[in-house]
């Protein structure tokens, strides 16, 4: 199969993602090119706030191309191709947390470098200040509270607020049944509003 | 770019209540870096874009060694701990208390028997017969001391070891054996495993009987050790309690042990 990343004609832009990944199945790989470049910016947001990490979530974003090119095969019809493919970030993700924590864990050398790279395990709310003096940036410290929260509600929170997916999709995408995910939802975003008032105080108007 | 999805199909009205979802909103979006296509074009054709399982199992640990040089460690490492921990427990005195009466009997203050089972070795017909002949030999009046132990030591209250006494009943019951008077004192040997109360009730019960006093108790003197009786728990005052009076002076040492058999030299 050619690999090169062929550019698509207007008829491939208005195609559903369903019927780009079936022309893609079928053997035309201009289809996958539309894809790559349909998701590579709302993969990339997820991972890398998933991660925290941007150097890792851009990797872990050309593994989910890879894997959908060469498991293109895999893909039924019978889910939505944006669910399989978040599916396979989410996955991906989850695996890059659990093998830096590991390596973090066994690392005795490159403590320092893991301990910059993994923020979100070990929450210190005494940061904001800090980081207040030093950047002066809002979202980042959105972004450091979001990274305080454990992976399970950070998923679903970026999944439902930051991507706009919807609760079914994410159930799909998490393996979890509905009822789970809006309670998660609940508990995730009071969780980050209590960190959030930490941060800038009760007296924010967004909170 | 779209997902395929609509926004207003995927935005319930409750999921805009929350504030926290306007504040995450308000996160800029971050795009892919330049070249992602080109750099993803380069993996696929390369063929050395492994997935992240795949990665994760290959990824040597920072030592540089694989990862199953570690389980097989860890393996080995709880063999070991077990392995050595069996062999402890198999060749520690205390496994080898059955059949031996070395190991001595420990009588916590309150009367009961302490962790170690109490070792009463009476009729286990593993005394050798010269031992008890000898005793019965060398210490002709042992005999009759072991028929009436109890009668010196009840008087200063006190509960004597059962070597000195034990020493002539052993003699005397090698020289009148009673196979049926046998079996009712291994009946009553293994309640006294059990509870040292219960030993020392059962002796009270037949203790008028001076035919089956003798019987009663049969330590073992030696044992591989060579410390002679050294923990047997039982109290000889207890043989002679023909009388109530005497019989409720008893049952108060029972209530008030003062046992503390010697430790065995082993």
């Amino acid at each position: 199969m050619s690999v090169s990343m062929e550019r698509p004609s207007t008829t491939h832009q208005e195609r559903s993602d369903e019927e780009l990944i079936a022309e893609f199945q079928a053997g035309r790989p201009e289809a996958f090119t539309v894809l790559v470049g349909r998701y590579k910016d709302p993969l990339t947001n997820y991972v890398t706030r998933f991660l925290a990490d941007r150097d890792a979530a851009d990797d872990v974003v050309q593994d989910v191309f890879v894997r959908v090119y060469r498991k293109k095969n895999s893909y039924r019809p019978v889910a939505k191709f944006s669910t399989w493919i978040y599916t396979i970030a989410a996955n991906l993700s989850k695996t890059e947390l659990r093998r830096r924590k590991r390596h973090l864990m066994f690392s005795l050398s490159r403590g320092r470098e893991d301990a910059d790279r993994q923020p979100m395990e070990i929450p210190d709310l005494r940061y904001a200040s800090d980081i207040q003096a030093e950047q002066g940036s809002r979202n980042a410290l959105i972004e450091r509270a979001l990274a305080t929260l454990s992976p399970k509600f950070r998923e679903i929170l970026i999944l439902a607020d930051i991507q706009d997916l919807s609760y079914e999709e994410i159930a799909e995408i998490t393996g979890s049944n509905m009822g789970t995910v809006k309670s998660r939802l609940n508990r995730a975003r009071t969780k980050l509003q209590k960190q959030l008032r930490r941060i800038f105080g009760t007296d924010d108007h967004l909170l | 770019m779209t997902t395929g999805t609509a926004d207003s199909d995927r935005n319930p009205p409750e999921k805009k209540d929350h504030p926290v979802r306007d504040v995450l909103r308000s996160l800029p979006r971050l795009h892919a870096r330049d070249g992602f296509e080109l750099r993803l074009q380069k993996r696929i054709a390369a063929g050395t874009a492994d997935s992240a399982p795949d990665r994760m199992e290959e990824a040597p640990f920072p030592t540089g060694l694989p990862r199953f040089v570690y389980s097989a460690a860890a393996v080995a490492a709880s063999v070991v701990l077990i392995s050595s921990f069996l062999l402890v427990q198999l060749f520690s005195p205390i496994s080898r208390t059955p059949g031996v009466t070395g190991t001595s009997t420990r009588v916590s203050p309150d009367g009961s028997a302490g962790k170690q089972n109490p070792v009463i070795p009476a009729v286990t017909g593993t005394e050798p017969p010269a031992a008890a002949g000898r005793d019965n030999l060398h210490l002709p009046g042992r005999s009759q001391a072991g028929l009436r132990p109890s009668t010196r030591s009840t008087g200063d209250k006190k509960l004597t070891p059962v070597a000195e006494s034990a020493v002539g009943i052993t003699a005397t019951r090698e020289s009148n054996p009673q196979p049926a008077e046998t079996s009712r004192q291994i009946l009553l040997m293994n309640k006294q495993q059990s509870v040292t109360g219960t030993l020392e009730l059962q002796r009270s019960d037949s203790a008028g009987r001076p035919n089956d006093r003798s019987r009663k108790i049969v330590p073992r003197v030696r044992d591989e050790f060579g410390v002679g009786v050294a923990g047997t728990a039982i109290s000889s005052p207890l043989l002679d309690s023909s009388k109530s009076d005497s019989l409720r002076r008893l049952k108060k040492q029972m209530l008030q042990p003062s046992i503390t058999p010697p430790k065995p030299h082993n």
